[in-house]
């Protein structure tokens, strides 16, 4: 059974207190770890880190509340901020606490040992999530002069879903070190402030959205561009968006966590759309066409997917319900 | 009551045998814990600065940013945002709105989140700070006690032994046969009742002086702890107040992000610069007080402090003149009897 949680409606929170905070924290590690995120997706391993931050066996019970995106089901992005703050100031902090190292008593001096304890664990853990925008260098295409760049954005999106967007791309050789993608070393760069602002800008945007927005510059030619997120989770007590509605009639008193799949690539040969949630694409074939030929782009086609991980709901009605939307989905349990 | 009685009775204190280098060693030790605690204080006061500088460049940051959306999307907007950008960290060469405003506002809530546990985690070193000090104060006591008892004690001996000098010195003066065995053990007695007395005496001055000085530390010690009380209780306050402005400038960096940095949310905008604003002018009054009120207290207390060293060095320096004084006056008293019983065996010769 889902934890207990309340809904505190005029700050449009969910609030899980400390006592039940940890079965919901549990189950959401098993939800990323079940869900098998590959690349494309959020690191399931800083999320992990993140998550288990949150758990009042890490944290020895230094915050005692919770608190949820009640349309995502994810935890807010304060509580990840949260974690990042702590990461952040444990190297200057543990030095410090380590005056007290020894002292024995109660109040101040436990919660100093708890601090203690839960600083030196994230210290040694390892990576938590973090807004981050990371450009690797791919490869040269010797015919073409042209160098092939990967953009990764990780963020935290407004809707409250975890999202990874990734650009594949390519630039011309003659304009590195003055455009917009700069090489650092021999296999990192940076984006120019005028292109990862427009990334980051465009990345609540579909990706079909994206990519067309990112063809604009004719001195890049995008390939592919993708877009793993993590969310929502469905529980009874969470208040999703209208199109999960049939999702939330289901859990009853289990969940169900998804993470959504969205490709536009130039490899990509045909639409697919396997996502119940996501139907259809933006622009109509006509307006793909006048794409083509005005930018004298090579076709793409968009892919859409969904993948679930359900705890205590019958599968038979999470598999109808994809039925329904003309969708098969891959779905895990816990 | 006989002369044994007295002479041998018991006269036990408690805790460890005082002297003159006991208690310079003890006080000294005493001053070396004050010491630590001055040193946590004054690392807490260096860190208290480096918040202060850090929060002052946050709070004109966000001041300028806000008055600047303040502003509008007029005309001044693009002509001053160059500048405001300035401010943002890494932001400085760049232009107008080539970077998403919502990820400008998350990189300004992730910076001043970081800055509010920072201070957070000040607070809760005070609070120990003070916890320690109030440990220390019981300890203090503990030791005034012992030392006051002591004190009682060695009273009770000095008076007892006293009386019983004065009676030897009475019974001396009345034995008509100066040469008589009782003559000579009364004699003895007393010289050895001197010697008790001359010892509870000085024992009676050094836990007098003990529990003085120990009460005049404890006293020192109880001021820096109301300095950091009230400190602390402020800081809870503050850092209160400085969450909650940081979750409403979070409910408002969602709203924005949400409309998709649309130039329409400029008064959101507005509306969470200011929560993070008041949020860092909450910490950095608490901070700047912090400051004013660990100068004020922290520098006349190390003033007292080594005032007090010296007083306790005087006070040693004087134990030890009288103690020699005293061992002066007890060879002087022997070289006289010994030079008194050599005249005696001299005439007695001739």
């Amino acid at each position: 059974m889902f934890p207990r949680c309340e809904l505190v409606t005029d700050r449009n929170i969910i609030r899980f207190k400390d006592d039940v905070a940890d079965d919901y924290v549990d189950l959401m590690i098993a939800f990323v770890e079940k869900a098998r995120l590959n690349d494309l997706y959020p690191s399931s391993e800083r999320l992990v880190t993140s998550l288990s931050a949150m758990d009042s066996s890490v944290h020895r019970h230094l915050y005692n509340k919770l608190h949820v995106h009640p349309r995502m089901g994810l935890p807010t992005y304060t509580e990840f901020v949260r974690v990042l703050s702590d990461k952040l100031t444990l190297h200057d902090e543990l030095p410090k606490l380590r005056q007290w190292e020894g002292v024995d008593g109660d109040g101040i001096y436990d919660k100093l040992a708890r601090k203690r304890a839960y600083l030196g664990d994230l210290a040694r853990g390892g990576d938590v999530f973090t807004e981050e925008t990371k450009l690797l260098f791919r490869k040269i295409d010797p015919k073409t002069e042209m160098a092939m760049f990967r953009i990764i954005l990780d963020r935290f999106s407004p809707n409250g879903s975890i999202e990874r967007l990734t650009v594949e791309l390519s630039q011309r050789d003659s304009l590195w070190g003055k455009s917009n993608l700069e090489l650092d070393g021999d296999d990192v760069g940076h984006l120019s402030e005028n292109l990862k602002g427009l990334v980051y800008r465009l990345s609540t945007q579909e990706v079909e959205i994206i990519f067309i927005r990112l063809s604009e510059d004719e001195n890049i030619d995008v390939e592919n561009v993708t877009k793993g997120s993590i969310g929502p989770v469905i529980f009874s007590q969470a208040k999703p968006a209208k199109r999960y509605s049939r999702l939330h009639e289901i859990v009853g008193d289990g969940a169900v966590f998804s993470a959504a799949l969205q490709v536009a690539s130039v490899e990509q040969v045909n639409d697919v759309s396997n996502d119940p949630f996501s139907k259809g694409t933006p622009l109509s074939a006509e307006a793909r066409e006048q794409f083509y030929e005005v930018r004298s782009s090579r076709p793409y086609h968009v892919l859409k997917d969904r993948k679930f991980v359900s705890c205590e709901v019958d599968k038979k009605l999470l598999v109808d319900l994809c039925a329904e939307n003309e969708t098969k989905n891959i779905i895990y349990e816990v | 009551m006989t002369g044994a009685d007295v002479l041998t009775k018991s006269r036990k204190y408690d805790g460890e045998e005082i002297s003159i280098k006991s208690l310079e060693a003890s006080l000294s030790g005493e001053r070396e814990r004050q010491n630590v605690d001055l040193d946590k204080l004054k690392s807490l006061r260096s860190r208290n600065n480096e918040l202060s500088k850090s929060l002052e460049e946050e709070i004109k940051r966000l001041r300028r940013f806000s008055d600047f959306f303040s502003r509008g999307g007029s005309g001044s907007f693009f002509a001053n945002l160059k500048e405001i950008m300035s401010y943002i960290p890494g932001l400085g060469k760049l232009f107008v709105t080539k970077r998403s405003i919502e990820e400008l506002l998350k990189q300004q809530y992730e910076i001043s989140s970081k800055r509010t546990r920072e201070v957070a985690n000040y607070a809760d070193r005070l609070h120990a700070a003070e916890q320690d000090l109030y440990r220390e104060i019981d300890r203090l006591n503990e030791k005034i006690i012992e030392h006051a008892k002591n004190e009682e004690t060695a009273v009770d001996n000095v008076l007892d032994l006293k009386g019983f000098v004065e009676a030897r010195e009475k019974e001396i003066a009345e034995t008509e046969n100066k040469s008589s065995k009782s003559y000579r053990e009364l004699q003895a007695e007393l010289d050895k009742a001197l010697e008790q007395l001359s010892e509870h005496s000085a024992k009676l001055e050094l836990y007098s002086s003990a529990e003085e000085r120990l009460a005049k530390l404890k006293d020192n010690t109880r001021r820096l702890q109301q300095t950091i009380t009230n400190l602390h209780s402020d800081i809870k306050k503050y850092v209160l107040i400085a969450t909650e402005k940081l979750d409403e400038a979070q409910a408002h960096i969602q709203a924005i992000g949400t409309a998709a940095d649309a130039s329409v949310v400029l008064l959101d905008m507005k509306s969470s610069l200011d929560s993070m604003t008041n949020s860092m002018n909450e910490t950095t009054r608490f901070v700047s007080e912090t400051q004013m009120y660990l100068r004020e207290n922290l520098d006349s207390l190390i003033g007292e402090l080594e005032l007090y060293d010296e007083q306790t060095q005087t006070l040693v320096k004087t134990n030890l003149e009288r103690s020699k004084k005293i061992e002066e006056e007890y060879l002087q008293k022997a070289v006289e009897k010994a030079l008194k019983y050599k005249e005696q065996r001299n005439s007695a010769i001739s």
